[in-house]
C-alpha cells in the first residue's frame, strides 16, 4: 500500500452502521422470490417455444440427492458428527486457511456428499461474519462433490480459506472468533473456536469434502 | 433460496453495508434503497452466487455508480434551467471533494476505486469479483490513483 494510498482513506469518514428500517428483510424476500417467478416463468416459457419447434419432448428426472442415490449408506446427520480444526493454518498469499475435520462417532456407518456450509463467527459477540457456499480455493484443489462414506470413527475433511485483512479489523465485527459448519443438508455442529485468526476481509471459501486418509492436496 | 442463511447474511451484514453506502450517498433514504436492492439481487440468484458478501458489495457499488451519473443529469438540467442554486450545499457528503473526484474518473476505474478504497477488498479480491484479470485491476487502480493525486494536489 502506498503512501498515497494511505492519504485517501484518511479523507474517507469512517462506517457508522445503519439498521435496517423494520420489515426490510421481509420486503425484500419477497421481492426477491417475485423476481425469481418472473425469471422462471420466462425461462419455461423459452424452453417450452424450443421444445415445440424441435418436435421432441424432453424428459427431465430430478436426481435425487448424491448420498441417496449413489451411496448405500444413509446420509450423515448433525449428531453423527463432531467437528474440529487441524492444528495450524496455512497461509497464501492473500489467504489464509485451515483444515477441518469431521468425523463419524456414531455407531453406524453413513455417507456425506459435496460442500459443507460454513461461517465464521466474530470473536465479539459469536455473529456471522461471512457464509462461504462453494468451492474454488487458492490453498487446494477442490476434489468436486462425491460421495463419501464415512465408518465409525472415520473421519473427512475440507479446506476454508478467507482473506485476512492486512490492517486492523476496521471495526469490532470482522475479527474471527470461531468456525461453525454444518454437514450438507445438516443444521450446524457446534463452533469451534479459531485462536488467531485475525480479522475477515472478504473471499470465505470452502472446497468439498474428502476422505481424511486421502487428505487435501495443494493447489499448484 | 435457504431462509436461515439468507436471515442471518442479512442480519450480519445489511446495517455495514448500507452504513458503506451511506458514506458514499447523500442521505439515509438512498443509502438504505441501494443496500435493500443489493441484496434483493443476492437472494434472486442465491444458488449461484459464489461469494454472497462480495457480491453484495459489487451490486452496491454499481448501484451508487448510477446513482451518482443520474444524479449528474440532474444537476445538468437543473443547471440548464437557471437554477444552479445552492446545490452544492445539498449534495455535500463528508467527502464531497474526493466523491467528486472519483465520479470523475472513467467509468472502468470507477468501481475498482470503491472496492479498493472504500470498501477495503485487496487488488485480487476486485479482480475476482469484477471478473478482471489482476493485472488490469492493477493498472485501472495506478491510473485512478495518478489522476487522484493530480487532483488532490491541484485543489488542495
Amino acid at each position: 500500500m502506498s503512501d498515497f494510498d494511505d492519504r485517501i482513506r484518511d479523507l474517507l469518514p469512517p462506517v457508522t452502521p445503519l439498521s435496517p428500517p423494520p420489515e426490510t428483510f421481509a420486503r425484500i424476500t419477497r421481492t426477491a422470490r417475485k423476481r425469481k417467478r418472473l425469471r422462471l416463468v420466462s425461462s419455461t416459457a423459452a424452453s417450452a417455444a424450443v421444445v415445440v419447434a424441435l418436435g421432441f419432448v424432453v424428459r427431465t428426472a430430478w436426481p435425487p440427492t448424491a448420498a441417496t442415490s449413489a451411496g448405500h449408506n444413509p446420509a450423515c446427520t448433525t449428531a453423527d458428527l463432531r467437528l474440529s480444526v487441524a492444528d495450524g493454518s496455512i497461509a497464501g498469499a492473500t489467504v489464509i486457511g485451515r483444515e477441518v475435520v469431521l468425523t463419524n462417532q456414531g455407531p453406524r456407518a453413513c455417507e456425506l456428499s459435496g460442500y459443507p456450509t460454513v461461517r465464521l463467527l466474530s470473536s465479539t459477540d459469536n455473529s456471522p461474519l461471512a457464509l462461504a457456499r462453494t468451492g474454488g480455493t487458492k490453498l487446494w484443489r477442490d476434489p468436486g462433490n462425491h460421495p463419501l462414506p464415512l465408518n465409525p470413527g472415520a473421519a473427512a475433511v475440507f479446506g476454508v480459506e478467507w482473506t485476512p485483512s492486512d490492517a486492523k479489523c476496521s471495526d469490532s465485527t470482522s475479527s474471527i472468533g470461531a468456525l461453525q459448519a454444518a454437514a450438507p443438508g445438516q443444521p450446524p455442529l457446534p463452533a469451534v473456536t479459531l485462536p488467531d485468526a485475525g480479522c475477515l476481509q472478504a473471499g470465505l471459501a470452502v472446497t468439498a469434502l474428502v476422505a481424511a486418509s486421502t487428505g487435501l492436496t495443494p493447489a499448484g | 433460496m435457504n431462509p436461515p442463511e439468507a436471515a442471518e447474511l442479512f442480519t450480519g451484514h445489511y446495517a455495514r453495508l448500507a452504513g458503506w453506502v451511506r458514506r458514499l450517498v447523500d442521505d439515509d433514504e438512498t443509502a438504505h434503497e441501494t443496500a435493500s436492492e443489493a441484496f434483493t439481487r443476492l437472494l434472486a440468484k442465491w444458488q449461484r452466487v459464489d461469494d454472497p458478501v462480495g457480491y453484495l458489495y459489487v451490486v452496491a457499488a454499481n448501484l451508487v455508480r448510477d446513482h451518482w451519473r443520474s444524479k449528474q443529469r440532474e444537476r445538468r438540467a437543473y443547471a440548464a434551467e437557471g437554477e444552479r442554486i445552492q446545490r452544492r450545499a445539498a449534495d455535500t457528503g463528508p467527502d464531497p471533494d474526493l466523491r467528486t473526484l472519483i465520479n470523475s474518473l472513467p467509468e472502468r476505474q470507477r468501481v475498482p476505486v470503491l472496492l479498493y478504497y472504500y470498501a477495503d477488498f485487496t487488488v485480487t479480491d476486485v479482480a475476482r469479483l469484477l471478473g478482471r484479470p489482476e493485472g488490469t485491476v492493477k493498472s485501472d487502480l495506478s491510473l485512478a490513483r495518478t489522476a487522484l493525486r493530480r487532483a488532490l494536489e491541484g485543489t488542495r
